[in-house]
């Protein structure tokens, strides 16, 4: 028999701690991977009452099970559009976490079971990184946008029922489960091949560039701005010019690393006055204020706002 | 010489001062001191930040240095000021009491705002001269649902306007230039006034860093090696006499960017001026303008023609009065030239 009234009582004092944890552990990881210039849907949640008291109930059905066994009191989740982002991501918990426990779903996965492929780690904080208490363990999982959508129509269907399912109705979930492990494959390889489109320096530059604002901006932008701005600032420059912008603005960049962080931090709070902050062709303009000078300067006021051009090279200098 | 980036321009405090309008001569009257550092919010530090970088990247800016003799205590106040944090209020009011010395009736009554911050590790000081502005700001009356406008008094800056007198300086020593700092007058105005106007220079006890002479002769002879990679024989013709044009304007100061846009007509060719004046280390900034070392080069115009025949006028007369013209096809030009013809050797 379990104590609910205790484990109400200890859970009342402790969900509080862990939201503030779950929301400094949300906030490390945004920065951490926004730096790595990845975008990935960032959350995390506190277990309920009374799944708390049901999850107790059925182990202990099984083995003796307390309250401070439970291991996903807090949950976060991190879910990823690229199969490629789930590699990045797992090195980057594991240099900033410390890894209690790491089950890694489609290593262990038999060819005929019918499971969903995210990554689950148990961790705990690093104090040097997050002040929490060292020894409190809590969930990470790892998924890409498919694996997230299985997971949840499948939690539905069918998810962890003991329940023996007809060959016939095993087989439609293989099929649905190909599905989106097939979406997941193709998704990732029409994404390599969009990266290394040359036909559309727009859409090119777009590519190279989402990475960085996620980096500097640490927020998502308009990708249809983007591309409608971009359409217009590239006809400014001279093929030779727009050659000149799609092989070196990556160096650009790196080169100016500190300046451009210096601008970033120093109007994060500006976003709303200067929307061009958050939009990666921002890199672009500056490209050109530093290499064209005039063939941004001489086109500008034609498309855009000659007061948002000023207070851009402001900020650059 | 590496350069100062602004863009990493901080300010981390700020102190004020009013400094009334007072009659030459006048005496025993003294500016309103702050006894204390203004508060600075993050707001207000971006404002300023953005209105400092804006004037000093501006067309007028320019690089200055602290005179060796001068009766301005400014260069030995911001030395303090930028090795210490010590005395910062003190010493602002030194500035301000030297700035009411400097101003005769003739200078506007101004605000004078001194502020400390850095650039990366670089410890910085900026002087700002602001006037007093009056405005008007629109006010709704919630009952009447009606907009009035209502005067607004000692308006210091606006996000529109523009700073009029702004000086940046830092400590050379601790830094890889040989200069002092970068100033900028809105009101020493290249278009128009034929002499410099030397009141900010002089309470600030600077001069510019740059010798006019030199720096006029180089912005020549850069400018005309541009000019002469230019393959359209016509184009490089019209600029030549553009550029001796520019030189003889009735201005005090000379630009590189302002001769781009008032003259070039290609934006290719202004991109590829600006970049050979980049790998020259010539920057695209304002300059004083003496052309004592190019007169010489620029009162003439000379075209020379593969048959021999050889052009020349004075530059303005040639503009008028020679018309060249290309055949595109065979690549040869015609030059016809109006006027009566006076002597025959």
């Amino acid at each position: 028999m379990i104590d609910i009234a205790q484990i109400s009582e200890q859970w009342n004092t402790d969900e509080p701690k862990l939201n503030l944890l779950g929301k400094q552990v949300v906030s490390f990881l945004k920065k951490g991977l926004f730096f790595m210039e990845l975008h990935p849907e960032i959350s995390y949640r506190t277990k309920e009452i009374q799944s708390i008291i049901k999850k107790i109930q059925k182990k202990q059905k099984e083995k003796p099970y307390e309250y401070s066994d439970l291991r996903d009191k807090l949950g976060v989740r991190i879910i990823c559009p690229f199969l490629s982002d789930i590699d990045r991501i797992d090195t980057f918990l594991k240099e900033n976490f410390i890894i209690r426990k790491e089950e890694k779903k489609k290593e262990k996965i038999d060819f005929n079971k019918l499971d969903y492929q995210s990554n689950h780690y148990d961790v705990s904080v690093k104090n040097e990184l997050i002040d929490f208490d060292k020894e409190f363990i809590f969930e990470i999982q790892v998924r890409t946008m498919n694996q997230h959508a299985w997971a949840n129509s499948a939690h539905i269907l069918y998810y962890k029922q003991d329940i023996e399912l007809p060959d016939e109705m095993k087989h439609r979930i293989y099929r649905l489960l190909s599905l989106y492990e097939l979406a997941d494959e193709e998704f990732q390889k029409v994404n390599e091949y969009l990266k290394t489109r040359k036909d559309d320096l727009g859409y090119t530059l777009l590519r190279k560039l989402e990475g960085k604002l996620y980096k500097y901006a640490e927020t998502d932008f308009d990708r249809e701005l983007s591309v409608e701005n971009l359409t217009t600032i590239l006809t400014f420059f001279t093929k030779e010019e727009q050659n000149n912008i799609d092989t070196e603005i990556e160096t650009f960049i790196e080169e100016n690393n500190l300046k451009i962080q210096h601008i970033f931090d120093d109007n994060r709070n500006r976003y709303a006055e200067i929307t061009l902050l958050t939009q990666p062709e921002i890199f672009v303009i500056w490209y050109g204020l530093e290499k064209y000078l005039f063939s941004i300067t001489d086109n500008w006021n034609e498309y855009f706002d000659e007061n948002e051009l000023e207070m851009i090279k402001t900020l650059w200098c | 010489m590496a350069r100062i980036d602004y863009s990493l321009l901080v300010i981390d405090k700020l102190i004020i001062h009013d400094v009334p309008k007072h009659k030459k001569n006048e005496t025993g009257g003294t500016p309103n001191y702050s006894e204390n550092e203004s508060t600075i919010t993050d707001g207000l530090r971006c404002f300023f930040q953005d209105k400092i970088k804006a004037a000093l990247a501006s067309e007028q800016s320019f690089k200055v240095c602290f005179k060796e003799e001068t009766e301005s205590s400014v260069p030995s106040c911001v030395q303090t000021i930028l090795t210490s944090d010590d005395n910062f209020v003190d010493i602002s009011k030194d500035i301000a009491t030297n700035l009411y010395n400097f101003q005769k009736g003739n200078n506007a009554a101004g605000v004078l705002l001194i502020l400390k911050g850095h650039i990366s590790d670089l410890p910085i000081c900026v002087i700002l001269k602001l006037e007093r502005d009056n405005g008007a700001q629109l006010v709704l009356d919630e009952i009447t649902k009606t907009f009035n406008v209502e005067e607004v008094h000692d308006l210091m800056l606006t996000k529109k306007t523009k700073i009029f007198k702004v000086a940046l300086f830092f400590d050379r020593s601790q830094s890889t230039t040989n200069y002092d700092g970068q100033l900028m007058d809105y009101q020493i105005n290249p278009k128009n006034k034929k002499d410099l106007n030397t009141f900010f220079l002089d309470f600030m006890g600077c001069f510019p860093y740059a010798d006019p002479k030199t720096s006029t002769k180089l912005f020549y002879e850069y400018t005309k090696e541009y000019i002469n990679t230019i393959s359209d024989l016509l184009t490089r013709s019209k600029y030549t006499q553009d550029l001796n044009s520019y030189l003889q304007k009735n201005q005090p100061t000379i630009n590189p960017q302002e001769f781009a846009n008032d003259y070039m007509t290609e934006t290719e060719h202004k991109n590829q001026y600006r970049e050979h004046l980049r790998n020259k280390n010539f920057e695209f900034t304002t300059y004083h303008k003496d052309t004592s070392f190019v007169d010489a080069q620029i009162r003439k115009f000379m075209v020379e023609f593969e048959n021999g025949i050889t052009i020349l006028g004075t530059n303005g007369t040639f503009e008028d009065k020679v018309t060249l013209t290309e055949n595109e096809e065979t690549g040869e030009c015609t030059a016809e030239i109006t006027s009566k013809i006076k002597k025959i050797k």
